[in-house]
């Protein structure tokens, strides 16, 4: 296939997926088109002859009557945290230990060793001791 | 001979371009929610996490002035990072919960059993949802926390879980790790 036709199917492709870019003059909105002032108003910004009646009463407020969207009063871009979240009060602090293998750690290798090392170490003493009762 | 082939040829092409088109449009799906992701949606009220029977309220969480995020108030809640990007916008939404309480397992108890593909639903307040797959899940030291990788900006719409793991310091009775789960908005 062309690389003319890969480019003009993906120019109609995107022009399906964002109808108000090219066709939003065609279309008749209403409020009820619009789930939160904000977003009756961001299209009443676009063009402020307001070919949509959004503003009915022309004082530059359109669709008055849709809730607010909670979240335009809580602008993103605070403080970032570091370090971590203390996220456990230890009351199953037995069980995670014992199943912590199960998740992805850089340190994994280092606990299985650490484990025949004592496996060793035990059977070591064992043994000390059976000699020891023998003398 | 030549003029006659012509119109056959556009129409095959016309025809491969609507074809093409319309995959890519599917393909993409060009759902609502990716125009979201450039804009700002509502606060998230409730995480569901059907795979490890997680369905709990999200409360809004501050950063401490030390630069820590804190856990949620209770043991039962999640918490979201505030100052972050809500759930289903561009950027890393953030979302705490406890492992366990004093007593026996919490909210994020089972978190580190999620795998790969397993769905997570983010509900918000204005009656919409944000549906998420999890991609990886990690844990580290909290002293070596990745904090780049976990609140770092992403070109398009992150959730991470957060609970603790790893050993317990009895003495200072909290746990050396965190479990992150990094997942990727799907819809």
């Amino acid at each position: 296939m062309g690389v003319r036709t890969t480019v003009v199917s993906t120019v109609v492709a995107a022009t399906l997926c964002f109808p108000m870019a090219g066709v939003a003059a065609a279309q008749d909105l209403d409020c009820s088109d619009f789930a939160t002032q904000e977003a009756a108003q961001a299209v009443y910004n676009t063009n402020r002859t307001d070919p949509f009646d959004l503003d009915r009463d022309n004082d530059n407020r359109a669709c008055e009557r849709l809730p607010s969207g909670r979240y335009e009063d809580d602008p993103d871009g605070g403080t970032t945290p570091t370090k971590g979240v203390e996220t456990g009060a230890g009351g199953t602090a037995d069980l995670v230990t014992a199943g912590e293998d199960t998740a992805d750690d850089s340190s994994g290798p280092l606990l299985p060793l650490g484990g025949v090392v004592l496996a060793a170490a035990g059977l070591l003493l064992l043994r000390r001791r059976s000699v020891g009762k023998r003398d | 001979m030549r003029t006659s082939g012509r119109p056959t040829g556009r129409r095959t092409r016309l025809t491969a371009v609507i074809a093409l088109a319309l995959s890519l449009t599917l393909l993409g799906g060009c759902g609502r929610w990716r125009q979201e992701i450039n804009g700002q949606v509502a606060e998230p009220v409730r995480l569901r996490v059907p795979v490890i029977d997680v369905d709990a309220p999200v409360e809004p969480l501050t950063v401490d002035e030390n630069g820590v995020l804190p856990a949620p108030d209770t043991f039962d809640d999640t918490g979201w990072w505030r100052d972050g990007p809500e759930p289903g916008e561009r950027g890393p939404a953030v979302i705490a919960g406890h492992l366990d309480s004093y007593r026996g397992p919490a909210v994020f108890y089972h978190l580190r059993d999620l795998k790969r593909g397993d769905t997570i639903f983010v509900d918000r307040a204005d009656g919409t949802e944000a549906v998420f797959a999890t991609d990886r899940i990690e844990r580290h030291d909290k002293d070596d926390f990745p904090t780049e990788a976990v609140y770092g900006d992403t070109p398009d719409s992150q959730l991470r879980l957060i609970t603790c793991g790893g050993k317990f310091d009895k003495r200072h009775r909290r746990y050396l790790d965190n479990v992150i789960v990094y997942a990727t908005r799907v819809g």
